[in-house]
């Protein structure tokens, strides 16, 4: 759709206009720094030459003394002070000018901000509706949510500052975890497949692809410096190798591009990519959570980037189509004013809304099954069977 | 309707949300040029004072030595140098702004790229981006809430740094701290060094300052000082404060522990916990900083967007939702629920969503799943399912698939 769009200007006016706003701010910024970078040189040139300049006619004087020819005529003493107090003048006005003319190139940079960036999110509410009195559940969620990104030292810090109610006892659960992420972000496996084996029959129920995860590490790594050693090595895949089977061939295919560094610039480079660490670590906190008995992903990093995404549609909608009734999200206390649609990956319960009564359902007003396999709520069943002329469209 | 890739690349988050990431470092860079301008014109006035000297000595008398000109000649090399080292700092500091305000474009161009991309959510990079948006929101909370060390700490661990706004709240923290301990010194500094911005915003703030600090005279029984003082610094007010200055004339007149209003409220502390809110506001504002953190902003519209009426009915929560957990649960309780127009269901078994490819499927008992989840659990048991929730047992062929429009 985009190429389409893209070829004819009067659709793309309607439809697909891009947003370069970030690179007006960028080609403003590189301006500004192109502009004080000249005027420092400049004003280096200016001043080096002037104490140069000013040097030399101090000398000049001291040598005059020195030969003692008197009487000098005044005259051209102050002829030539005159040109010298002349030529400081200029140079120092000049770099007081030259500086402030940065000012323009300065104060574009902000301009170009407010013009590309949304300034008025008054929309997204007024006030804070988390009170003071709830700061403190606030922060045990963040401390929560640093105790999984294995961030249990800053956690700790967190807890004294904020005076948590928490002993150690609630971080021991995360203190493996963490040493285990160390020693990941070190490049050391070796914990995390002690911790791998330990689990194994908890982790193969989730069908967690972690071990398989961890062996692909090392048999890559082995691989770029003994291909022999990886192809022993390689054994440790027959356990998953059913599940993995795809990935198992592009695995094997690498043998075909394991001399020389060749691997990097083969089809299979992305193994060498270093996010794999990173990913890896985020797979170990998932399955370790999850163990627990705790939600696989943080629930304050779900909730930030779902509010990232519903502060953007409702500020989107607000600017392209001017809703009448989006002066404020919180206005109507019972629900937001319209639907945000998240995603899939934000859906944590089954919504049912009646097409009939464009309502949710309710424990009272649940959904009915027609006999023709539709679903509508019970209160519009009940309003069309009282109804003088049952609607075919849906019995 | 327009495709949501094509509305994201029109309205890219960063659009939205990333005002204040870039405005914060620009109004840095703004304050930097305008204390860079007023040292540089010192010094040239300086320099010019100097050099004017021996323009005035070598003309006042004709036979001036040239022993002092070259001394005075001498001097203005001196100032010149000082010239130098003075604008080559501000400059420096500028360049250095510069290169924060580049640093954030460049965070920002990564997600652009990837709004470019069309790469999905789960995309890798993109999960680490938006962590690292997470740990900003967090950072910036933690800074206003006051735990400095814990925001610095975790500031440091997930490799944000620049990215965050450190340098205005180290100094609102210095300032903060003195005027917890009843002084009004730093603060006042402050004030006077930002006094033009302070006055285009309309900030009351040094006003205020003084004013208490006439009130402590008066509270310490130094009454004639206080007298004193308030010409000093009263005489120039404008107009608007002037019902102020007659209300704190009127204070010389009443002991500390009056019970007569509005005398009363001035001779309480809390009037030093109102400064500190105000100096806060106005460094905010100065520096272009959201009144409120984006942390709590985004939260509230976050927690709101994903609240139903499942998350407080016990038989309904699921352990992913975060709505579900119990702190959220209550941070979100006053909060309006989300809007739902369509339905969306999600299975109970699989937690996959249901749909033309996965349809729900009801059983005789009423309770709906996925075809999928409930195949599998048909096919390792015979054909037969067994309803998780109540655990009565149906053959496949009784279920009766559901049509949602």
């Amino acid at each position: 759709m985009s190429a389409d769009t893209e070829s004819k200007p009067d659709c793309e006016e309607k439809s697909t206009k891009e947003w370069k706003g970030l690179e007006s701010v960028s080609n403003e910024v590189e301006k500004a720094a192109t502009k004080i970078n000249v005027a420092h040189q400049q004003y280096h040139q200016d001043i080096d030459g002037l104490i140069e300049y000013v040097a030399n006619v101090q000398q000049q004087f001291t040598a005059l003394k020195e030969t003692d020819q008197d009487p000098i005529s005044s005259f051209s003493i102050i002829q030539s002070l005159t040109r010298t107090i002349e030529r400081i003048k200029e140079t120092v006005s000049k770099i007081s000018s030259n500086h402030k003319e940065l000012h323009s190139s300065i104060s574009k940079i902000g301009k170009a901000i407010d013009k590309n960036f949304v300034t008025d999110d008054h929309i997204l509410g007024k006030e804070d509706v988390v009170d003071a009195n709830k700061q403190g559940a606030l922060m045990e969620i963040i401390c929560e949510h640093l105790l999984r990104l294995g961030c249990i030292d800053v956690g700790r810090t967190l807890i004294k500052e904020a005076e948590l109610d928490w002993d150690e006892s609630r971080l021991e659960p995360f203190m493996e975890l963490n040493q285990i992420l160390r020693a990941c972000r070190d490049h050391n496996l070796d914990p995390a497949m002690q911790w791998v084996v330990q689990h194994k029959p908890a982790l193969d129920a989730r069908n967690s692809p972690l071990e398989f995860m961890l062996h692909r590490i090392k048999f890559i790594s082995l691989l770029q410096d003994n291909e022999r050693r990886a192809l022993e090595y390689a054994r440790h895949f027959s356990s998953c190798s059913q599940r993995h089977q795809k990935e198992l061939q592009k695995l094997m295919a690498c043998f075909l591009f394991s001399k020389n560094g060749r691997l990097s610039t083969s089809p299979y480079a992305t193994f060498l990519n270093p996010n794999i660490w990173m990913e890896v670590c985020d797979v170990i906190v998932s399955d370790a959570c999850a163990l627990m008995g705790l939600p696989c992903e943080s629930s304050l990093a779900i909730s930030l980037n779902a509010g990232c995404l519903a502060a953007t549609s409702l500020l989107m909608l607000k600017s392209q189509l001017k809703y009448p009734h989006l002066h404020d999200v919180w206005s109507n206390a019972d629900e937001l004013p319209i639907e945000i649609d998240l995603g899939p990956k934000y859906r944590f319960h089954s919504a049912f809304a009646c097409p009939v009564m464009r309502s949710r359902s309710t424990e009272a007003n649940p959904p009915m099954r027609l006999s023709c396999g539709h679903a509508i709520s019970k209160e519009a069943v009940n309003k069309l069977l009282t109804g003088s002329k049952p609607n075919l469209d849906y019995m | 309707m327009v495709d949501k890739e094509a509305a994201r690349r029109e309205y890219p988050d960063i659009r939205a949300l990333e005002h204040s990431t870039l405005k914060v470092p620009y109004e840095i860079l703004n304050k930097k040029f305008r204390t860079a301008q007023k040292a540089i014109d010192r010094e040239v006035a300086n320099v010019l004072g100097g050099s004017n000297d021996i323009l005035h000595c070598s003309s006042d008398s004709q036979n001036q030595s040239i022993d002092s000109v070259a001394d005075f000649l001498g001097g203005v090399v001196q100032k010149l140098t000082a010239l130098k080292r003075k604008a080559d700092d501000c400059y420096q500091q500028e360049q250095g702004c510069i290169k924060n305000c580049k640093l954030r474009i460049s965070h920002l161009q990564d997600r652009m790229d990837q709004v470019r991309k069309d790469l999905p959510e789960n995309d890798f990079t993109v999960t680490m981006w938006q962590r690292k948006r997470c740990n900003r929101f967090i950072v910036d909370h933690l800074l206003r809430q006051g735990y400095y060390k814990a925001a610095i700490d975790l500031m440091e661990e997930s490799d944000i740094e620049g990215l965050c706004n450190i340098e205005i709240f180290t100094v609102a923290r210095k300032i903060e701290a003195s005027l917890q301990a009843n002084n009004i010194t730093l603060c006042l500094n402050w004030c006077i060094d930002n006094r033009s911005r302070l006055k285009k915003i309309k900030s009351t703030l040094e006003f205020n300052l003084r004013m208490q600090e006439f009130i402590e005279l008066i509270r310490e029984g130094k009454r004639l000082d206080a007298v004193k003082y308030a010409r000093r610094h009263f005489s120039n007010i404008d107009s608007s404060s002037c019902d102020l200055m007659k209300r704190a004339m009127g204070l010389l007149a009443f002991q500390i522990d009056t019970n007569c209003q509005p005398y009363q409220d001035m001779y309480d502390p809390q009037r030093w916990k109102m400064l500190l809110r105000q100096f806060r506001d106005d460094i905010f504002s100065l520096y272009q900083l959201k009144e409120r953190s984006m942390f709590s902003v985004i939260l509230q519209v976050g927690l709101a967007s994903l609240k139903t009426p499942d998350c407080y009915d016990e038989n309904k929560k699921s352990l992913q939702c975060p709505i579900c957990s119990s702190n959220f649960n209550e941070i979100a309780r006053t909060l309006p629920f989300s809007h739902c127009s369509h339905s969306r269901l999600v299975c109970r078994i699989s937690g996959e969503e249901m749909n033309g490819n996965n349809p729900p499927m009801m059983l005789p008992n009423g309770m709906v799943y996925s075809e999928k989840a409930l195949l599998k659990l048909a096919d390792s048991n015979h054909g037969t399912v067994i309803c998780p929730r109540t655990n009565t047992s149906y053959p496949f062929s009784e279920l009766k698939r559901v049509f949602l429009l």
